[in-house]
């Protein structure tokens, strides 16, 4: 029995015999039913279905009393039947039929009686290959020996080759990267069961090299058990691992596909067994099978894809590195300058005790002197005279303590008693000649006066001191107000000294032991952040005396100066100091560098820092040392003045 | 009654003047003197030593130019004349490891903060220069009334004592 029938209905017995002849050339792959009534057409139908056989064609003869095509438009109403080739056989020119069977029973061939020799094979084979072309492309060779032979070897050929070519990659989508793996590695270990002559599967010890990073590589390893490490060296020569592979995995793939030097050094790690070929073998293996290669480049493509999948995570990974290292980097900055100003504070808390401790002891000694001043009350001319003595003191500077000395010594062959000479000197009476004979005369009334002028010159002295102090405070205070920044402070014209001055008075005491001297040049105010400038030049100023020998030199500069064309401030720091050795010059300004020692300023970022801060001015710093004599660091800074074009 | 000076080093003047204000009681037995300089300081004890005034005590602030405070009070300590003067610093600011480092060379006999009170100042110094002259003065009877009698008569108890009588 055949998948297929062919049912051939005919009520003319001579046609009939005619058809059966010609159709018995197909029946070693169709089974031939030739009836000659509808009724035996339709119980041969039924048998067919029940035999679950397919009706691959019906020929129907169709003339005034045998309605042929209404039996073929009936065809359409079973599964068995509907896709069956339709011929019609009319025998009058009946084209009202004809046209029915073709719009309603979609017919596909229409002969007419008489019929000669052959054509009605002829139509019958061209039928039946146009039935096995559309319904049973699996098997097409199959009826090429009864059937039209070169059209179904043709659309033989069609299919595989679509089939192989539509099948490449979508095949194995069902597969795991492990399930394709261990295809690709039976398919292997069964090429190379009988004979192994390249001794292709092999295992290593533990620390075997399989490619060495820049070293070029014929061989492709398929790892079928253990484990392989691949590492890259980065900038500094420092081997670092990319990835681990284990079964499954290949190495060896990008040099092996490319021909180009290994990318990376791969190394076993335990005791690895791996397939192992070169271009011959490979090409061997591939030719012994067809269905080895999509196989093999599937795997291949994966691998691939799988390290690009890798590469791109990682660098998704790296972005958010970047990101919370940029955050990271913010806060740091932060803190260095917290850091900065915490022991700016407690410096300048420090120096703010002088003149506070001499403003507390004005306003006791004044207290007193005041109280003694207003109970006993002198004569108007020696009120007079303290007063005049008061507003001096209060308004002229003291002279030195080395003077006082030198005029008391003096004044010692008029007046021997020391301790009246130095009042006598202190409120400047050597020229008092009256009241000088009387003391000299030991007169106690003198003695009493003078004292008296000396309560009156106390309280001028203490009512100057109070407010030279008090002025100095300030000072301080507001050098100190400079730091206390936004971070987004504004570009606006500032002095560039201004800040350099006021740099040095939060330092006054560190530099107090040292020598510093300012060449200021005539520079305008220029367009900048004179907080954040702060910043630097109390990084330098703190580097500087960091550096310092015991006697320190720090020689600031200003200079306006042209360079291509356009205007600079430069500002340069130049101390005496212990220098930077030629091999640190560069790496200064990066962030994780620093000679700093306990006690230092700062958090040890602060060129880092100030190297910001200049550039975001559009500026540079420049370093030049020589060690142990000294560093000049130079700050160039864009000259933009009100009125300029920005 | 020896004469013995008392020497205020410090480098701002307004704070020399408050301190030698503060002083100032001291000045009717000693000789009390103002520098501005360790320079200064150093002239002013060699002249004092010419007229064979001895230095009893000397004040002095430690962040100054040229020289600390004390590094000066190292200095003197190591010269025979002034090695039994009492040293006392008068700073804000004089960190732990000097401090140590004058303490360890048996320079610092006394640290007054700033800023200071004139009685707790009077009665530091009071206290020291009773210490000198104990240690110093052969004639501690004249002194009873001048500094810390209680100590000082302490003291001359002790002498008689030692000498056996």
């Amino acid at each position: 029995m055949n998948r297929y029938a062919v049912l051939c209905l005919d009520n003319n017995p001579i046609s009939a015999e005619q058809f059966r002849l010609e159709l018995s050339a197909f029946s070693s792959k169709f089974d031939i039913f030739s009836v000659e009534s509808i009724e035996e057409a339709q119980s041969a139908l039924e048998y067919l279905e029940q035999q679950k056989q397919t009706v691959a064609l019906v020929i129907a003869s169709h003339h005034a009393h045998f309605n042929g095509v209404e039996f073929l438009i009936g065809l359409d109403r079973a599964p068995h039947t509907e896709s069956a080739r339709k011929i019609l056989i009319s025998c009058s020119s009946d084209i009202q039929a004809i046209l029915t069977a073709v719009n309603e029973g979609r017919l596909d061939h229409c002969l007419t009686k008489p019929l000669p020799d052959k054509v009605l094979f002829n139509t019958v084979q061209k039928e039946l290959t146009q039935f096995i072309l559309r319904n049973c492309h699996e098997d097409l060779l199959g009826y090429s020996q009864v059937l039209d032979q070169h059209k179904l070897l043709r659309a033989h050929i069609e299919n595989q080759m679509q089939k192989y070519q539509a099948g490449f990659l979508h095949d194995y989508h069902s597969m795991s990267d492990a399930e394709l793996a261990e295809q690709v590695i039976t398919a292997l270990q069964l090429f190379f069961k009988d004979s192994d002559d390249t001794h292709a599967c092999r295992t290593y010890s533990p620390e075997h090299l399989l490619t060495v990073e820049g070293e070029p590589n014929n061989f492709l390893w398929f790892i079928t058990n253990g484990d392989v490490a691949l590492y890259k060296r980065d900038e500094q020569g420092v081997q670092r691992e990319v990835v681990r592979y284990t079964k499954g995995n290949i190495v060896g793939s990008m040099s092996f596909v490319t021909g180009e030097n290994s990318f990376s050094t791969a190394l076993t790690l335990s005791k690895t067994e791996v397939i192992k070929l070169d271009r011959q073998v490979f090409h061997n293996v591939m030719q012994s099978d067809s269905n080895l290669l999509p196989l093999f480049t599937n795997l291949l493509l994966r691998h691939f894809n799988r390290r690009l999948q890798r590469s791109i995570n990682t660098k998704l990974q790296l972005q958010k590195t970047l990101e919370s290292l940029e955050s990271a980097h913010q806060q740091l900055i932060e803190r260095e300058k917290m850091a900065m100003l915490g022991q700016l504070v407690a410096g300048v808390a420090h120096e703010l005790n002088n003149p506070i401790a001499a403003i507390l002891r004005g306003v006791e000694n004044l207290t007193h002197t005041l109280e003694s001043l207003l109970t006993k009350l002198p004569s108007s001319d020696i009120q007079n005279k303290g007063v005049q003595l008061l507003s001096q003191a209060q308004n002229s500077k003291p002279a030195s303590t080395s003077e006082l000395r030198a005029r008391v010594k003096q004044l010692s062959p008029i007046l021997p008693d020391r301790s009246l000479a130095k009042k006598i000197v202190n409120l400047g009476l050597e020229s008092d000649d009256a009241l000088l004979s009387q003391l000299a005369k030991k007169q106690d009334s003198a003695a009493q006066t003078l004292g008296t002028l000396e309560q009156y010159h106390k309280a001028g002295a203490s009512l100057r001191s109070i407010n030279v102090c008090a002025a100095r405070i300030a000072d301080m205070v507001k050098s100190l107000k400079g730091y206390a920044r936004a971070d987004d402070e504004s570009m606006h014209y500032a002095d560039i000294h201004e800040g350099i001055e006021d740099t040095l008075v939060i330092f006054e005491n560190k530099l107090k032991m040292h020598q510093v001297s300012t060449d200021y040049d005539n520079l305008p105010r220029i367009l900048c952040q004179p907080i954040a400038l702060q910043q630097v030049w109390t990084n330098l100023v703190s580097n500087a005396i960091d550096a310092f020998p015991d006697k320190g030199v720090l020689k600031i500069q200003t200079r306006l100066v042209e360079k291509d064309q356009k205007r600079y401030a430069v500002i340069s720091f130049e101390d005496n100091g212990c220098g930077i050795p030629e091999s640190q010059k560069t790496s200064i300004f990066e962030l994780n560098f620093t000679t700093k020692k306990v006690g230092n300023f700062g958090l040890g970022i602060g060129l880092s820092i100030c190297q910001q801060i200049v550039s975001a001015h559009h500026g540079w710093i420049e370093v030049e040392s020589e060690l142990n004599k000294y560093t000049h660091m130079t700050v160039w800074l864009p000259v933009i003045e009100e009125g300029d074009e920005i | 009654m020896t004469k013995y000076l008392i020497l205020c080093v410090d480098d701002e003047r307004e704070v020399l003047d408050s301190v030698l204000q503060d002083l100032a009681p001291f000045e009717e037995h000693f000789i009390l003197e103002g520098a501005e300089s360790v320079t200064e300081a150093r002239q002013v004890i060699e002249d004092m030593a010419d007229e064979e005034v001895k230095l009893a005590l000397i004040l002095c602030d430690h962040i100054m130019p040229e020289q600390t405070g004390i590094s000066f009070l190292i200095e003197l300590s190591q010269s025979a004349d002034t090695r039994s003067a009492r040293k006392v610093l008068l700073t804000g600011q004089a960190g732990l490891e000097d401090t140590v480092e004058a303490i360890n060379h048996d320079s610092l006999d006394y640290y007054i903060a700033k800023p200071w009170r004139g009685n707790e100042l009077r009665q530091a110094i009071l206290s020291q220069l009773t210490s000198f002259v104990i240690e110093q003065d052969d004639d501690l009877l004249s002194w009873t009334t001048v500094l810390d009698s209680e100590a000082i008569l302490n003291a001359m108890a002790e002498r008689r004592a030692s000498f056996g009588e």
